[in-house]
């Protein structure tokens, strides 16, 4: 199955103008402050209403702590798990596959706002939506005019992680859990980073992270997945720091030639790449059969096991100076010996 | 009308020309002694693997393909003009579009990713799929031994918005794949090497090269059905001669570039303002324009939008489109209005 699950890269790829990508595309639902759903709510006196600002800025107040959340994307599903907040889900999609208990729970749809459906999200008696920002914004309008409570997540780094996880604490009553999660994926965070940081210059390497390879699509310094390189050590061969996803072809990645191509195990066209595509036998990585594969359950997901990935990637790059990750689950492939 | 012969080899020249041009056209700028150098491979060590691989293994063989791809539509389009007496048809008129995509789409929603006659699944997909589409039509449009016209344009019509039915369909259902099967229903030369060539190269030839043995024949037709059969022509052998090379130039074509709009239909028009009305000039002489046009619009896809680039088929329609009108309005006055 493919696993495509990022909002971010997923706008990099349904972004049929090319060159490169800076900004998230502006929320089209205007920031109007309080949400429909919610505004009858706070005309009575509310002791405990709960007012969060979500990542399309809109301001959303909850009266109480929700019990009965259907949760709309993968990483928003992990994290409902990792601050242990799971028993409050009733709803999530085909594709949160992370815990494996996550499967067991009611299934409401794919990925797109075409494909989930909105009459078994109602029909779940929600009362908290997670959606994603960029991806679902025509299904947040939909449940905003059926008056059902709402948070968009559109992080797009950790720090951006850091706080949806925070968020989701709050929100959902786990404030604690929340608290030490990002405790500890911060601290994990920081170990790989004052290691990479004393990396001298000379055993830099350079990264081409593929994110999709037809067309194919490099992250960006000013995208999370860049962050992850630029945490681990790596130079990304985008340079420009406010580019997010850069559309490229062959021709230029050869003229950049990267030491090293990253890209995740759901991209199946990286596999054979070196017998599929012509050039690609010029490449300094493929030569040097430094060609790796991220778990894809894992690397585009903002979620918490993106810290996982980061150690994988680390380790990667500069294996003799990170050791191989113990976390489980967390596998990486070599595509060496793909080329002749 | 002067002989064609010089006008058909001064386009070719002019080919020639262009294709030497785009080789030293790109997002990477090598300088033309450069490329020389690459060509001849005079002192190999001292260039950069990365600017040798540019040259040889992506520059050459695909503008090569641009040149195939766009001989084979053309002539395709020449071809079915003239079988169906009919200045709309073009190369996807029956089916072959419809049949590609829904193949194309089928190969990349499964994933599958074996090889068939030296192509990669997708280009092989839609080669089948072509053929296959265009068989149907001509099955469903047939009445014992007789192909009428309007019966085949009818159902191929029909067969397409049905096999476009499903394209919509599979693209609806695997959404996360939309970008990869967008991108090649809208036709793109990207990324092909010298092994879509060996297919797509030897296929366009072979067809063109049966529909040139048809031209003659095409000549009677322009004057009816009737009066080629008077003349002794098999008008029933014809029509399936014509539409089995034609078709397997534009599926030959298909697995080279997917679907490429807009040269099948102008070139054999543009072929016929140069060089008459026969078939025996038209027909190549499409192929040269349908090559020369294809060629300039890849140039432009590479280049426009650097480091990323357009696919082809954008460039056809949103470049050809106005071309295309601008000469039509400047020949208006030889027509004579009203």
């Amino acid at each position: 199955m493919n696993i495509f699950s990022s909002s971010t890269s997923l706008g990099a790829i349904l972004c049929i103008v090319a060159g490169c990508e800076t900004q998230p595309p502006a929320p089209a639902i205007p920031s109007s402050g309080v949400a429909p759903a919610v505004q009858a709510d706070t005309t009575e006196p509310k002791q405990n209403a709960l007012r969060v600002v979500d990542g399309l800025k809109r301001t959303i107040s909850l009266a109480k702590a929700p019990r009965r959340i259907v949760s709309l994307t993968p990483r928003t599903t992990e994290m409902l798990f990792a601050i242990n907040a799971q028993s409050q889900i009733v709803g999530v999609t085909t594709y949160c596959n992370y815990p494996p208990q996550a499967k067991e729970i009611e299934k409401v749809g794919g990925f797109s706002s075409e494909s989930l459906s909105l009459e078994r999200i109602v029909s779940l008696n929600p009362d908290l939506i997670l959606c994603d920002g960029e991806l679902h914004l025509s299904l947040i309008q939909e449940l905003e005019r059926l008056h059902m409570p709402v948070i968009a997540f559109s992080a797009d780094s950790l720090d951006g992680l850091y706080d949806e996880i925070r968020l989701l604490g709050r929100v959902s009553g786990h404030k604690d859990q929340a608290a030490r999660v990002v405790e500890s994926l911060s601290g994990r965070v920081g170990a790989i980073r004052n290691v990479a940081e004393k990396l001298p210059e000379t055993e830099r390497v350079t990264v081409y992270y593929q994110v999709w390879g037809d067309p194919m699509i490099a992250a960006g310094p000013a995208c999370f997945l860049g962050e992850l390189i630029r945490l681990a050590g790596g130079r990304n061969i985008v340079e420009d720091p406010s580019c997010r996803f850069l559309n490229l072809t062959t021709e230029v990645l050869l003229d950049r030639n990267p030491d090293v191509i990253v890209s995740t195990t759901d991209q199946a066209e990286l596999r054979n790449v070196a017998s599929l595509r012509p050039g690609w036998n010029a490449l300094k990585a493929v030569q040097t059969n430094r060609l790796y594969l991220l778990d894809g359950n894992l690397v585009p997901r903002l979620g918490p096991r993106l810290v996982d990935a980061l150690e994988q990637l680390a380790h990667l790059l500069y294996p003799a100076h990170f050791a191989a990750p113990a976390t489980a689950g967390a596998t990486s492939e070599s595509v060496g010996g793909a080329h002749p | 009308m002067k002989h064609p012969l010089p006008r058909l080899l001064f386009c070719g020249l002019l080919l020639l020309i262009t294709a030497l041009v785009s080789l030293g056209v790109g997002p990477v700028a090598i300088s033309p002694p450069r490329i020389l150098q690459i060509l001849m491979s005079f002192d190999a060590e001292s260039i950069p693997a990365s600017e040798t691989a540019i040259v040889w293994e992506l520059r050459l063989p695909r503008l090569l393909l641009a040149c195939f791809v766009g001989a084979g539509l053309g002539t395709a389009g020449a071809g079915y003009q003239g079988l169906f007496r009919n200045p709309l048809a073009d190369p996807f008129v029956i089916g072959a579009s419809s049949g590609a995509a829904l193949g194309a789409t089928l190969a990349i929603v499964s994933g599958w990713e074996g090889r068939v006659l030296g192509l990669a699944y997708v280009p092989a997909g839609s080669m089948m799929g072509a053929l296959l589409a265009v068989t149907v039509v001509y099955q469903m449009a047939s009445i014992g031994k007789h192909v009428p016209v309007l019966s085949l344009l009818l159902s191929g019509v029909a067969v397409s918005s049905f096999l476009d039915a499903f394209v919509s369909l599979l693209m609806y259902l695997h959404d996360e794949r939309l970008m990869t099967i967008f991108g090649w229903l809208m036709g793109s030369l990207s990324g092909r090497g010298w092994s879509a060539l060996s297919t797509t190269g030897p296929l366009v030839l072979l067809g063109a090269g049966v529909l040139w043995l048809q031209a003659r024949s095409l000549d009677a037709l322009t004057f009816g059905d009737e009066s080629a059969a008077a003349l002794g022509l098999q008008v029933a052998r014809l029509r399936a001669a014509v539409v089995l090379a034609a078709t397997l130039a534009t599926a030959a074509s298909v697995a080279g570039g997917g679907i490429i709009g807009f040269i099948g239909l102008i070139a054999p028009h543009m072929a016929r303002w140069f060089v008459g009305a026969r078939h025996g000039w038209v027909l190549p002489m499409s192929g040269l324009v349908g090559a020369l046009l294809l060629l300039v619009a890849d140039d432009v896809a590479r280049c426009i939008i650097a480091p990323a680039e357009l696919p082809v088929g954008i460039v056809t329609a949103l470049l050809g489109s106005p071309f295309f009108l601008i000469l039509m309005k400047s020949r208006q006055r030889e027509w004579g209005g009203p």
